[in-house]
């Protein structure tokens, strides 16, 4: 298949320049008007054309991928494609042209692609039949390639010029899409739009917004959650250079400065009395506590799967095995901390902020200002990391009654590393028991799971759960693959007072974790190779073991390894697309683990920018192996106890092991892959530390086991 | 007064003496090349390059700056052209969010100025910078390609 | 290190699972058989009833409404109740507000609470015995993790 430097050069040689992505270049001749064909088609009269993105960039790479769905069917020269933005103040008068705005779920892909290709389809359409109309010839005698129309006896028209008169036209009421045979677009490893901006400085985050007259907001939210401002005295700090003003705001505390360093110096100077409320009494220690206490509970336990008569089962099974496993706290960390600008004036509110979700900040926005939907506009910036934290709008709200309380003056809100990491909404902690009952032949016949766990939906969307049951916290246990008769899942919701939220794979970045290594201890107490028990356990016609064949064959599974090396094994489906992972690593008589491959391989069903996902695995790899040798959010006194980087340690350059990627898309649906990569990576390993010591890692992370990373 | 040259241009500020360079690039000059991550000199994204090293400009006061070359991210490029780095990271489409990438590219310039034909062990040493996107792998791979690279900066 | 990458182009059997798009989230809501299961299986006709919601809702905590419906308001011909129905709400009924010739208008503004983005029906009971409807689509953005509201 073409390699991405093909590509490149391939597109090079039909555009005179490298194809690096004109975001950039100013796009319009003088005076000359882009023409709109659909809300997500734009041409303009010199054949460029405009795609419109209406999610969020922060490094999964959708802004490309997503526009590669328009510009397949829209068949225009890839070479003249400029990205832009949707404008959230347009979504609202226009009433949501653009769908969906949010970047969460691994779904940008797997939501749009239909309407996104129909889109472009329906550009074309009408491009064309606004070239067959002007030359009085039948639309289906003309054909369209790579901006250019063309009709029998040699005629042709590129699309700029057509556009006007296309868009005068009335929308087909339906449009045949290309079958996957035909993709030039989709499936290519095509350059993603937004990186020259980048590489050359000219990116700009949320953190990056610049006005004129405008102030900066430093704040100190209560360390202790739930807790409340008593008093803030701006006196000491008044007289420093720069400080304009102190506010007060019932959970947190502003300094408003000239420049954002001062605004911090001086906050760390202020006397600020905190009522720390109710959850000052809480700990590491007492979490645990509530969630063993879940696990043993007759009350305020739901069911969330029961299939046949597990305890039945289980009383008359060969071999009975039992094990607890624990997942702590985890912070976003995205390395662009929280912030908000916002400028409030004359009824109108103007935000700039990186959000996963801008219609949810600019719902916020108008909440928390008081003002109609369309007097709010909402300016996108890149992201500087995501991972599920910017879902939430907490710095908006925050940003948006600082600019309220400053009518007419731009206020940039940015929070320290510090702030970030104590006030995240965090990866939930997690205590789940399992018992499962062997046969004669050590295939499990009973399987039971309890989870004792926060609720995400619960807490941090206040919504209702059906029937108790929040599908995060059961994740891939109630829904899991292997063909076991008896299966009985149950969810204890319980839930400290610590924020929770979306942290990158959610429920699957800890669950499959658990599942997978208790999977791998119920092949051992068969007797059996870890990779043939599974394979005799899973469907013939399942996805999670063509994956896992694929990605064992590719790893060698049968051939010898070094000695010293081992090998641990895992699968998993997750936001529609299938991963299995394959470790390989040495540890050391003092725990010392060198991994010397990691091979990850993935079936996301259409690739549409197989180059792309090559990357999100990779980074994947790096993400998860921080989390799962590190990862330690831990609680005192009703405070989190990391702070910065020196305490809540991330993965180095030097530290990264050889990834593999095996990309091997089936076909015929379409897969996430900003998450899934991460679902498979933790067992994998943790099972290879097994084959390796001898040693059941149930408990993460790493370092508190006793090991390291070499 | 504090005198420094930014990216070719000579400046003169009117500030503290003890504060960071970093918030001297971004909130007096305007200069948002240079990120905000930390502040405590642990991940990277404040890199600038004085007098051809890397610094981490969080740390860094602009006392210490005084009469010296900045250079940030925007600098790198000369007469227009981006520097081999700069080539080489898009050609391997090294970014992911990019937040961490100007400090990146900034270290690795730094790097290959000190070592032409940089091994794994030089880069493993040279690049501390944090990425919590994870493209390491792509990064080294771009030093590599960029080594090879006949012009330099 | 290096970066291998592996296409395995494998044939396989052409499942369609998509996620849903946005008209079909909001049609997924059964409005029809709301409807029916209160007015005891009548349909209710579109029209006359014009309900007024955002179009985003920030987190659905207090969302405001408005519902006027076209009616004279006279002993002869009135509305006699106005109920807000919900599909996604753990309680169908909303609200419920039974006016009669003496309202005078037949116009109610209030706040209501949306567990989630959802289709909302507006149904008025006339005096005649006849119903009508209206629906309006309200985004809840915070609930956008676990919605489908493309």
């Amino acid at each position: 298949m073409t390699t991405r430097r093909d590509f490149l050069k391939v597109s090079a040689a039909t555009s005179g320049a490298l194809v690096l992505g004109f975001n950039t270049e100013k796009s319009l001749s003088q005076g000359a008007k882009p023409t709109e064909i659909n809300a997500w088609v734009v041409v303009e009269p010199n054949d460029r054309v405009i795609i419109r993105y209406a999610r969020s960039e922060m490094g999964q790479g959708s802004m490309t991928s997503a526009a590669q769905l328009v510009a397949e069917e829209l068949d225009c020269d890839w070479a003249k494609v400029r990205v832009e933005y949707a404008d959230t103040n347009a979504q609202v008068v226009r009433k949501r042209p653009w769908g969906d705005m949010a970047a969460v779920g691994s779904r940008t892909i797997r939501q749009s692609q239909q309407y996104l290709r129909q889109a472009g389809a329906t550009a074309r359409s009408m491009l064309v039949a606004a070239a067959a109309k002007g030359w009085g010839v039948p639309a289906d005698e003309c054909r369209a390639a790579s901006g250019v129309i063309y009709a029998p006896g040699g005629r042709k028209a590129t699309y700029g010029k057509v556009a006007a008169a296309a868009a005068k036209l009335e929308a087909p009421k339906e449009v045949k899409l290309k079958d996957p045979k035909e993709w030039r677009i989709i499936g290519k490893p095509i350059a993603r739009v937004d990186i020259p901006d980048t590489v050359m400085g000219r990116q700009r985050y949320g953190i990056d917004a610049q006005l004129p007259g405008m102030v900066y907001a430093a704040i100190a939210q209560c360390p202790v959650f739930g807790g409340k401002v008593k008093s803030a005295s701006g006196a000491k700090v008044a007289g420093r250079r720069g400080v304009i003003q102190v506010i007060p705001m019932g959970d947190f505390v502003a300094v408003i400065a000239d420049s954002w360093w001062r605004a911090k110096e001086a906050l760390r100077e202020l006397p600020i009395e905190w009522d720390f409320g109710a959850a000052a009494g809480v700990s590491s220690d007492s979490i645990e506590k509530l969630l063993r206490a879940g696990l043993d509970a007759q009350t305020e336990v739901v069911s969330a799967k029961k299939q046949g008569d597990a305890a039945q089962a289980m009383a008359g099974a060969a071999k009975v095995v039992e094990a607890e496993y624990f997942t702590p706290y985890l912070a976003h960390a995205t390395l662009e901390p929280q912030n908000c600008t916002a400028l409030f004036k004359d009824g109108r509110v103007d935000v700039w902020t990186s959000t996963q979700n801008a219609e949810a900040t600019h719902a916020v926005a108008a909440a928390v200002a008081g003002v109609p939907l369309e007097n709010v506009y909402v300016h996108r910036m890149q992201l500087g990391g995501g991972f599920g934290r910017r879902g939430a709008q907490d710095y908006t709200r925050q940003g948006v009654s600082l600019a309220k309380a400053m009518p007419g003056t731009p206020v940039k809100l940015l929070w320290s590393r510090e702030e970030d990491t104590q006030h995240d909404n965090y990866r939930p902690v997690s205590l789940v028991r399992f018992k499962a009952g062997l046969d004669a032949a050590g295939r499990p016949v009973a399987w039971q799971s309890r989870v004792a766990a926060p609720s995400i939906i619960a807490t941090l969307l206040k919504l209702p759960l059906k029937e108790g049951i929040d599908p995060q916290a059961v994740a891939s246990f109630a829904d899991q693959p292997y063909e076991i008769p008896n299966v009985t899942i149950e969810y204890a919701q319980r839930n400290p007072p610590v924020p929770v939220g979306f942290w990158r794979t959610v429920g699957h970045s800890q669950n499959p974790y658990m599942r997978e290594c208790f999977i791998d201890e119920l092949a051992h107490a068969a007797g059996k190779d870890p990779f043939e028990y599974r394979r005799s356990l899973l469907p013939a016609a399942s996805k999670e073991l063509s994956i896992m064949e694929a990605t064992a064959k590719a790893a060698g599974w049968d051939a010898p390894l070094p000695a010293g090396v081992f090998r641990g094994i895992a699968t998993t489906e997750a936001y529609g697309s299938y991963t299995a992972v394959v470790a390989e690593l040495a540890v050391s008589p003092v725990g010392v683990i060198d991994i010397k491959r990691l091979v990850l391989g993935i079936d996301c069903g259409y690739a549409v920018n197989p180059d792309n996902i090559v990357a999100q695995m990779q980074g994947s790899a790096v993400f998860m192996l921080t989390a799962m040798l590190w990862g330690d959010i831990t609680i005192k006194d009703g405070r989190v106890e990391q702070s910065n980087f020196h305490d809540y340690r991330m993965m180095r350059l030097r530290e990264m092991p050889k990834v593999e990627v095996v990309l091997a898309p089936t076909g015929g649906f379409w897969g996430g892959i900003g998450e899934p990569g991460q679902a498979s990576i933790a067992p994998a390993v943790c099972n290879a530390i097994f084959a390796a010591t001898g040693k059941r890692v149930r408990s993460l992370p790493l370092s508190k086991q006793g090991f390291e990373l070499a | 007064m504090i005198k420094l040259t930014v990216n070719g241009r000579p400046v003169e500020v009117d500030v503290e003496a003890e504060m960071p360079l970093l918030w001297v690039l971004r909130d007096v000059l305007d200069v948002k090349g240079p990120k905000f991550g930390c502040g405590i000199a642990q991940c990277g994204a404040c890199t600038v390059l004085v007098n051809g090293e890397p610094v981490r400009s969080c740390s860094y006061p602009v006392s210490a700056a005084a009469d010296k070359r900045v250079v940030t991210i925007e600098g790198l490029a000369q007469g227009g052209k981006p520097h081999p780095v700069q080539q080489a990271w898009i050609e391997h489409q090294v970014p992911q969010c990019g937040y961490c990438q100007g400090g990146q590219m900034l270290t690795a310039a730094a790097l290959l100025r000190r070592k032409p034909r940089p091994t794994d062990a030089d880069i493993d040493e040279a690049m501390t910078n944090i990425c919590r996107c994870g493209t390491y792998a792509r990064i080294r791979e771009a030093i590599h390609a960029a080594a090879k690279k006949p012009a330099k900066a | 290190m290096n970066r291998r990458l592996f296409v395995a182009l494998l044939l396989g059997s052409p499942l369609a699972a998509r996620a849903q798009s946005r008209e079909e989230f909001f049609a997924s809501f059964d409005s029809e058989g709301l409807v029916k299961k209160v007015t005891g299986g009548v349909a209710a006709k579109h029209g006359r009833v014009r309900l007024v919601l955002p179009l985003l809702a920030d987190n659905g905590n207090s969302v405001e409404m408005k519902v006027s419906v076209d009616s004279p308001m006279s002993a002869a011909d009135h509305v006699m109740s106005l109920r807000l129905l919900s599909e996604r709400n753990p309680e169908r009924d909303m609200a419920v507000f039974h006016l009669g010739p003496r309202a005078g208008v037949a116009e109610v503004q209030s706040r209501v609470r949306l567990a989630g983005s959802q289709r909302v029906v507006a149904l008025a009971e006339m005096s005649d015995g006849s119903w009508w409807m209206d629906t309006a689509d309200v985004v809840v953005t915070l609930s956008a993790c676990i919605d489908g509201t493309g």
